[in-house]
Formats: structure tokens, C-alpha cells, sequence
């Protein structure tokens, strides 16, 4: 049930393009996303206001690099369990970015 | 402080790897040695205040109030209080509450965990419970006391060094405190050498996995040569840390240090020594000065060149703090009021305070201490 409420808010991030504020390289993480180290959680500036989001698996992010809001698996899970997804961001080129974002 | 409080009696179990004692046997033990030193009997003791953050989730022993209170041979009223690693903290808070409103004249605090039990990904993944698991999700704790050192040395070019020299001064107190987990002298470069964990913050920034528990005895009754609390406060701050205006300063630690240091009527100048909460490296620079020990951006230069260790101006973290005497996460807050007021007059300390934080700085509570000379 807690998925199914926080998946309503995924619309308002999915897809956005943002700038990493602060970010850090996490090597050691818990056993349902170790699966995903090393990766950056960053502090993101999106249309003014700061997020926290993890980034892809393997990503490693700096301040000053321009991202993406996309649905990626966010745990670890066995073949019979559900799939669970969830934001994370993704470095874009530079080019790609300074379009203002709009609401979806 | 309306009334007086004393700290009539304390007691700390071995910090570390525990592997023969259970969560209900390391309670035990502080509860006993506490009324003990007190020198009252266990009937004396009107009510308790219990801390522990893990026990529901580690070992599904929820109700730890009615557990701790059916140590006792008269079923005290008993009540659990969780506040992440600033649990201990607020066991007391609500303990002196209930003393100063008159509710009781004598109270005890125990604050108890039981960690080493568990994985490192298991408890890495517990304490990530202490963040906002929706906003905050993939963070860790390391991960997010990186952004905030990040910033720290952005911001005031605190250095590698700066920041090592806080786990050599921890470990180096360790040396005289049989009840630490490490006794282990540690250099710079093991420091600068060890294991990146969330970069910048190596393995030897960050605190250990503990088991281990405190307990103290609090009093309105008049008592001679012991502790008083003079001074204590509670201050909260935004609960990730995107919402923060600064991530180079605890907000909560500055509300809860003025309206501590107003309750006591002392100036930072006259803290002897502290115990603040160094679950990184960065958390005790960041404390000493948001405590007003040294202006902000000071505080890893201060730490570098000796100012908070013996000799220096303020003694910070004698007992080894988080870093070297480990970190049983319920017992932390309890630990630190019990390690000041059990050294403070044998050190000829006249003050001293403790700061004990949760989560990333969203709750922060401070205590002062008077000790008898």
C-alpha cells in the first residue's frame, strides 16, 4: 500500500532535468540496494527547490552536473517478488538540459 | 532550572562486541550498578525512563517499558522513548520533566542496545530509518554526513588533516577508559589510509556498530558532592537535509545549547569539558561550533592544533566519545550524562555539557552539569 501512494508522486519528478548541488559516491550501502554500489546520492536543485535522489547504479555524479529524473528498480528482490521502482537520476549532456522543465 | 536535579548515582556497562549479553541483561546490569552508586534501594526508584531506538525492529522486543520495569521488585511505572540516536536525550529530558513538575522525587534513566546481533548492511539499513525514507531513500547515514562535510570543507576549507585529528584525539581519551569499545591508538594516515565509505568520510571517521547500555539515578533530593543538572535543552530542524538553509551548522543544536546555557545562566567559555555526538567525524567539528566553543569554521583547525583535548581550551569528548567508546545507539545520550557526572569533580571540572544528536541533526538535545569541587 505504501508503494502504491508513493508511486502517485513520481509525476511530479519523472522526467525533470536538474543540477547536482552536493554529492557523494556511497560504497557501502544496505543489503536491498548494495546490489546498486558504488552509486551517488546528490542533493539536486529541480525548478528552484532542492531533492535528495540516488543515482543509477554505477553513476558517479559531481556538483555542477546536469541530471534527469528517471524510473529505475530501487531494490534488490527475489523472482517471485514484486518489482519495486522508484526515482533516481541520470547524468544527460549539458546540451540537453537548460530546456525549462514542464509539467507532465 | 526550577528545581534542583541531581545526578545521584550513574553507571556504564562495557561499550563493544557483547556476544554473551542480551538487551535485557545489559539493562540489568546498568539498573543495578546505578542505584547502587546512588546508594538507594531499587523500591526508592518511582519511575523509568527507558531508551532504545533498535530493539522492535533487531530483536522484535517492542514494550521495553513494561520489560525494564518487571527488573525491578515493585513494577515501577516505566516508559520507552525513541528519538533515533537522541533517544537517550530524551529519556532524560522527560525524566527531569517529571521531577521538576513534582510528578516524582526519584527517577532512573536507562538507555540500552544491543547491535553487534545484526549485519553491517542490516544496521546500516535500521539506522537509514532515522532519515526520511520516502524523500531520503538510497541515503545511508555515512552517505549523509558526507553532503555535510562536503559542504563543510567547500565552505571553510576544512581539510583531511582537520578532520582525522578528531578520531586521533577520540581514540587517544580511549586509552584511559577500560569501558571503551576501542582502546587503540590511531595515527592520521591510518585515518587518511582507511576505507572510503561515502566520500570524504572513511572508515575511521565513522563510529562503530556497539552494544552497550547506561544508567542514571535523578533526584530532587538534596544530595552532597554529586552532579547537578543546571541547564538542558530541545531543539528540532527540518527533517531532510534538502530543506536545510545550511548544511554547515545544526540548527537544532543552537536552540537546544541557548536554551540550555540560559537555564544554567554560563557562557560557552566556562563549558571544561564536553561530550558532543561524533557519529562522524564531521559531527563533532560541526558541534564545538554550534556550541559556541569556536567561531563557525574553526572547529577542524581547533581539533588539528590540540585546543580540544587535555591542555587545551575545552576537554571534547573525554570518554572517547561515539568514535572510540562506541555507539549502542538507546544508551548514547544516557552514556554521556553518566560518563560527565561520574569524572567531572575527580577531573575538577566546574562545568561541563553534553550534546546528543538525532539523525542528521534533526533533533539535538543539550544538557549542562554543575559538578561538586
Amino acid at each position: 500500500m505504501r508503494y502504491w501512494r508513493e508511486n502517485k508522486a513520481w509525476q511530479e519528478l519523472l522526467g525533470k532535468t536538474g543540477v547536482v548541488v552536493r554529492t557523494t559516491s556511497i560504497k557501502t550501502a544496505p543489503s536491498a540496494l548494495q546490489l546498486y554500489a558504488p552509486y551517488s546520492y546528490a542533493i539536486v536543485e529541480i525548478d528552484g527547490k532542492q531533492h535528495e535522489c540516488m543515482s543509477v547504479s554505477g553513476e558517479l555524479l559531481e556538483a555542477g552536473d546536469h541530471v534527469q529524473c528517471v524510473l529505475r528498480k530501487t531494490t534488490a528482490t527475489l523472482p517471485h517478488e514484486i518489482i519495486f521502482y522508484g526515482i533516481k537520476i541520470k547524468k544527460i549532456n549539458k546540451q540537453s538540459s537548460p530546456k525549462k522543465n514542464k509539467s507532465i | 532550572m526550577k528545581k534542583s536535579l541531581w545526578v545521584a548515582g550513574s553507571y556504564l556497562t562495557q561499550f563493544g562486541e557483547l556476544w554473551e549479553r542480551s538487551l535485557p541483561q545489559l539493562c540489568k546490569e546498568a539498573i543495578d550498578g546505578a542505584i547502587q552508586d546512588a546508594k538507594v534501594k531499587p523500591q526508592d526508584i518511582e519511575a523509568v525512563f527507558v531508551s532504545n531506538m533498535l530493539g522492535g525492529v533487531l530483536d522484535n522486543q517492542l514494550h521495553m517499558g513494561a520489560l525494564v520495569s518487571s527488573l525491578f521488585p515493585h513494577n515501577p511505572p516505566a516508559m520507552r522513548l525513541e528519538g533515533a540516536c537522541a533517544s537517550g536525550g530524551l529519556a532524560l529530558l522527560a525524566a527531569e520533566q517529571s521531577l521538576l513538575a513534582g510528578t516524582y522525587s526519584t527517577v532512573l534513566v536507562v538507555g540500552a542496545e544491543k547491535m553487534t546481533d545484526a549485519s553491517v548492511h542490516q544496521i546500516t539499513q535500521l539506522l537509514s530509518g532515522a532519515a526520511d525514507i520516502v524523500q531520503e531513500y538510497g541515503s545511508t547515514f555515512p552517505g549523509l554526513y558526507a553532503l555535510i562535510t562536503q559542504e563543510h570543507m567547500k565552505s571553510y576549507k576544512t581539510t583531511r588533516d582537520q578532520l582525522s585529528s578528531v578520531s586521533v584525539k577520540n581514540h587517544n581519551h580511549a586509552l584511559t577508559n577500560p569501558l571503551a569499545q576501542f582502546q587503540k591508538k590511531l595515527t592520521i594516515e591510518m585515518i587518511n589510509n582507511s576505507p572510503m565509505i561515502a566520500d570524504p568520510l572513511r572508515m575511521l571517521d565513522c563510529s562503530p556498530i556497539s552494544d552497550g547500555a547506561a544508567a542514571v539515578v535523578l533526584t530532587t533530593k538534596p544530595q552532597s558532592k554529586k552532579t547537578k543538572i543546571i541547564g538542558a535543552g530541545i531543539g528540532m530542524d527540518t527533517f531532510t537535509l534538502a530543506q536545510r538553509k545550511s548544511l554547515t551548522t545544526f540548527e537544532a543544536t543552537k536552540r537546544a545549547a541557548a536554551a540550555a546555557y540560559k537555564h544554567a545562566q554560563i557562557q560557552p567559555k566556562d563549558i571544561d569539558a564536553a561530550e558532543v555526538h561524533d557519529c562522524f567525524s564531521i559531527g563533532e567539528i560541526i558541534a564545538i561550533e554550534d556550541l559556541g566553543f569556536f567561531p563557525p569554521g574553526d572547529g577542524g583547525k581547533a581539533t588539528l592544533n590540540k585546543k580540544t583535548t587535555y591542555g587545551g581550551d575545552v576537554v571534547i569528548n573525554p570518554s572517547g566519545g561515539l568514535k572510540a567508546m562506541g555507539h549502542p545507539v538507546g544508551a548514547t545520550g544516557v552514556k554521556q550524562l553518566a560518563y560527565l557526572s561520574a569524572h567531572g569533580s575527580s577531573q575538577g571540572w566546574k562545568y561541563s555539557l553534553a550534546q546528543n544528536i538525532g539523525g542528521t541533526g534533526a533533533t539535538a538535545v543539550i544538557h549542562i552539569l554543575e559538578h561538586a569541587q
